[in-house]
């Protein structure tokens, strides 16, 4: 258990290459470019396909549902997406910024569970109380970087639940959700968040 | 008071960097990025010469850059002006001499430079430009009996370091960057003698919707000509064959092709077959070996020869070096 645990910490952030469908494009009916050169002639790109599972945890604040004066949210989150590249990345270039294991697709669709596992808000004393936040699920829509998610939230404390949007920009995100029942409402939210893709990627 | 006048001068962008606006630097300058940018390669001048000459340029530079700017982070430390030519001069040069020494002639050092900053040879006889930090040093000594207390302007001092900076950190482009693996056929050292020569036969192409083999005459010495051309062609599997379909090469590429580097033979004649299958369900499903079956005619004399072929994921160039 405790290897496997490992095993699953060293992964994260890292993409495997598998061999499915790996012939590039060319066309058998005409020649090489170059008949006289001695080799095989590099074949057109397909373009790759990825499974991606990204991890990690979000952070931020927000107003509105039963927390009116304000709430800091504290959530874990995973995606697994399915996306594409149009070209095939290629380990042995620098990309200038990006850790090296790092793969995202330029697009794709997937879907996120998160739970706000930890909510700080003020109690009706004042005080700074901890409850536990939301669960929520997200069709989600990415761009590389960008993305959009559309789900539904269900909150286990007061029993509200109600559709939720959401937005992401690199590391910050922004959402959106109405609580409907228990002492729901309307809830705005904002922060950062710090999830490590993994990818398993083979070509089109 | 005074104290406090000197601490602020030597801190001063001209004090520590001012010695770059001068012509020797920049003619240094001058000539390692005309060199990196735009002799190396072009032709112009013998290999031998551009090769020493950015290291003759780049070391003088980075002497006098070097020993700059360790004269403006103590300035920044201690507020105190150094000494061109003293200890922090000469060990700055030092430093860089190790580095220069350890970059031409330690290849783990030279790799990972390489791998971070840009393609630099490991060759040792560049160390005969060493001297050009001796040569540096004398410069900068002749520049501390010569300085004066008012410096060059800020503007123009910023200018020459922010450009010599630039030019030291700006190599020449790196090496290509070798294509993603990608599966494809080859069959290895396919050769087959023949009474004018020796034919050779390679997988030209390779994809998804099949493959195509390419073969070549070798003609022998004495051979007066040699010339095959292939008359029927099965790509045989364990579980079937495909026929491959020849097809017509341009004129230009079609007869004679001269060596096309110094280990690829020139080839008398050229000829191409096509095989159309789903290779991409084959890969898929682990077809692996294969034999290419050829028929030929060569100089009117009929052939027949089995080529073992592999389907495997390479890396490019393949054939190269052959």
């Amino acid at each position: 258990m405790t290897r496997a645990a490992l095993l699953l910490i060293l992964a994260v952030g890292c993409h495997y290459h598998r061999d499915t469908n790996a012939p590039g494009v060319t066309d058998p009916a005409t020649p090489p470019r170059d008949p006289a050169h001695h080799g095989l002639e590099y074949p057109g790109d397909p373009g790759e396909r990825m499974i991606t599972v990204t991890s990690g945890v979000a952070a931020g604040g927000g107003v509105g549902g039963v927390d009116e004066g304000g709430f800091g949210d504290f959530a874990a989150e995973a995606t697994v997406s399915w996306g594409e590249n149009p070209t095939t990345h290629n380990d042995a270039e620098s990309r200038l910024f990006m850790p090296r294991g790092v793969l995202l697709p330029s697009r794709s669709w997937g879907v996120t569970l998160g739970w706000s596992a930890l909510r700080l808000g003020n109690n009706a004393a004042d005080q700074v109380e901890a409850r536990v936040g939301p669960i929520y699920a997200e069709a989600q829509r990415a761009w590389l970087f960008a993305g959009v998610g559309v789900g539904w939230a269900f909150d286990p404390r007061t029993g509200a639940t109600g559709p939720q949007v959401q937005g992401f920009y690199t590391f910050y995100f922004a959402r959106l959700r109405y609580l409907a029942g228990g002492d729901g409402g309307w809830e705005f939210s904002g922060g950062m968040q710090f999830k490590i893709p993994t990818t398993w990627v083979w070509r089109r | 008071m005074a104290r406090v006048a000197t601490v602020v001068r030597a801190r001063t962008l001209s004090a520590w960097a001012g010695d770059l606006v001068r012509p020797a630097p920049l003619i240094a300058a001058a000539v390692l990025a005309v060199n990196d940018h735009a002799l190396k390669g072009a032709g112009l001048v013998p290999a031998a010469i551009t090769g020493k000459l950015s290291d003759v340029a780049g070391l003088f530079l980075a002497g006098v850059v070097g020993v700059c700017l360790a004269r403006g982070a103590a300035a920044a430390g201690t507020g105190r002006r150094a000494r061109r030519d003293g200890p922090l001069a000469i060990a700055t040069l030092l430093a860089i001499a190790l580095a220069f020494a350890a970059l031409k002639l330690w290849p783990g050092f030279n790799r990972a430079l390489t791998a971070t900053w840009g393609a630099n040879t490991l060759d040792a006889s560049d160390l005969w430009c060493l001297p050009m930090l001796a040569l540096a040093w004398v410069w900068l000594r002749d520049r501390e009996a010569a300085a004066t207390e008012a410096g060059p302007p800020r503007f123009a001092t910023a200018l020459a370091l922010a450009t010599t900076l630039l030019l030291c950190a700006a190599t020449p482009a790196p090496p290509p960057v070798p294509p993603p693996p990608v599966a494809g056929w080859y069959a290895a050292d396919a050769v087959l003698p023949v009474a004018c020569g020796e034919v050779h036969a390679w997988f030209s192409k390779s994809g998804k919707t099949g493959a195509g083999v390419t073969i070549g005459v070798v003609r022998a010495a004495d051979a007066p000509a040699c010339v095959a051309t292939i008359t029927a062609a099965r790509l045989r599997f364990a579980d079937g064959s495909v026929d491959g379909r020849t097809v017509e090469l341009p004129a230009a590429t079609g007869g004679a092709a001269g060596p096309r580097d110094a280990h690829q033979p020139a080839y008398e004649s050229l000829g191409y077959v096509g095989f159309a299958f789903d290779n991409q369900a084959r890969w898929n499903r682990g077809d692996r070996n294969a034999v290419l079956e050829l028929e030929l005619l060569v100089a009117g004399e009929p052939r027949t020869w089995a080529v073992p072929a592999k389907h495997a994921m390479l890396t490019f160039p393949v054939g190269a070096g052959r």
